[in-house]
């Protein structure tokens, strides 16, 4: 095949050069943070017989696994818990990370409102992962995250489990 | 190896690099990486081979940084001891692990690593097809080429990387090769000048 090079242009968008960021200035569509999600979605997945197997935590109801999510899943992932966990008893659970890892050092030189436009897509990845992990606990859930002040990171969980 | 690298690569991985808690969580994500690529192009692997060497590319481009900013490594003055520096301080301090740098050609511009363990393959099994087509067409690490010739480009060497041999494909080493085309020359960057 063909090996990459310095001036090889990585796709359609203008100047998408190896070594810039300049493919997160061009709309990143649906397809590309749908195909990311599902990267973080196998990695929970397994992830979590991982870590299950060698935290031999019992987990009995889904307020277990969210905290199994804020406290292994989290620390293996970014060496700190998740700071905050927040529920309504009615399946909705709120995970607030207040110094997010992955996009804690961003800072675009266009200032912040562009920062927090590029960050955003950094926010499927955790997303993927925390559905993957509930699912291989048997939990079905809609993760949505959000941000409003960097680097702090608010998850939103939607299971159909009502306890 | 030159004598101005501060550390050894041995000492570095002890003290001086920020590790994940779980050396599972970077084979596994590195995992579903591939696996999906290989679903994103429909078992294509030859276009997976390509994808992952991008991805290596532009890692090894930034990587380079991290790698001088902690060896303090000064310009190598032959190949032979590029190849030394790539084993015994890249690898060491990146991977943990020394790959055997080996099979020098006469001219010496292309050497061969044998990568006695290979911490991205750590539970992986290629899964066997009829036709065992993966097993001939996929480079599995071959993300570790593209990590190479990005870093390598960056210190102004133009090498070709590529796998010759993989112990998931049913060899008896991982062995990569490295063979140098040219020196490049020290160039302003565009619209630096």
């Amino acid at each position: 095949f063909e090996p990459t090079r310095i001036d090889t242009q990585l796709s359609s968008s203008k100047k998408d050069l190896p070594g810039s960021i300049q493919a997160l200035e061009a709309d990143v569509t649906d397809d590309v943070l749908i195909r990311i999600e599902s990267y973080g979605y196998t990695l929970g997945l397994k992830l979590a017989e991982v870590l299950a197997f060698q935290k031999q935590t019992k987990l009995l109801d889904v307020l277990d696994v969210m905290k199994f999510v804020c406290r292994e899943v989290w620390f293996c992932l970014y060496g700190k818990q998740m700071d905050n966990l927040r529920t309504n008893h009615r399946g909705t659970f709120v995970l607030i990370d207040g110094n997010y890892k992955l996009i804690e050092n961003m800072t675009s030189s266009k200032g912040t409102p562009d920062t927090l436009k590029k960050s955003q897509y950094y926010l499927w990845f955790p997303c993927g992962i925390i559905r993957g992990v509930l699912m291989s606990f048997g939990v079905e859930a809609l993760v949505h995250a959000e941000l409003s002040q960097l680097p702090s990171v608010t998850f939103n969980i939607q299971t159909t489990i009502n306890n | 190896m030159s004598k101005t690298t501060r550390y050894s690569g041995d000492e570095m991985w002890k003290n001086n690099v920020e590790k994940i808690q779980n050396s599972e969580l970077f084979t596994l994500t590195y995992g579903s990486v591939v696996s999906q690529l290989c679903r994103d192009f429909n078992n294509n692997y030859q276009e997976v081979n390509q994808q992952l060497d991008r991805m290596g590319y532009n890692i090894g481009m930034r990587l380079i940084e991290e790698f001088l900013a902690k060896t303090g490594a000064q310009r190598c003055q032959t190949f032979k001891e590029t190849a030394e520096m790539i084993s015994k301080v890249g690898f060491k301090i990146f991977l943990n692990i020394q790959p055997t740098v080996t099979n020098w050609t006469q001219d010496g511009k292309t050497f061969s690593l044998v990568l006695n363990e290979n911490p991205l393959a750590d539970f992986v099994e290629l899964p066997m097809g009829p036709d065992n087509r993966i097993c001939r067409d996929l480079w599995y690490s071959q993300v570790l080429c593209g990590v190479l010739r990005g870093a390598l480009q960056m210190v102004q060497l133009d090498v070709d990387v590529w796998f010759v041999k993989d112990v998931l494909r049913g060899d008896d080493q991982t062995e990569l090769r490295l063979r140098l085309n040219k020196f490049l020359k020290d160039e302003v960057p565009a619209g630096e000048d």
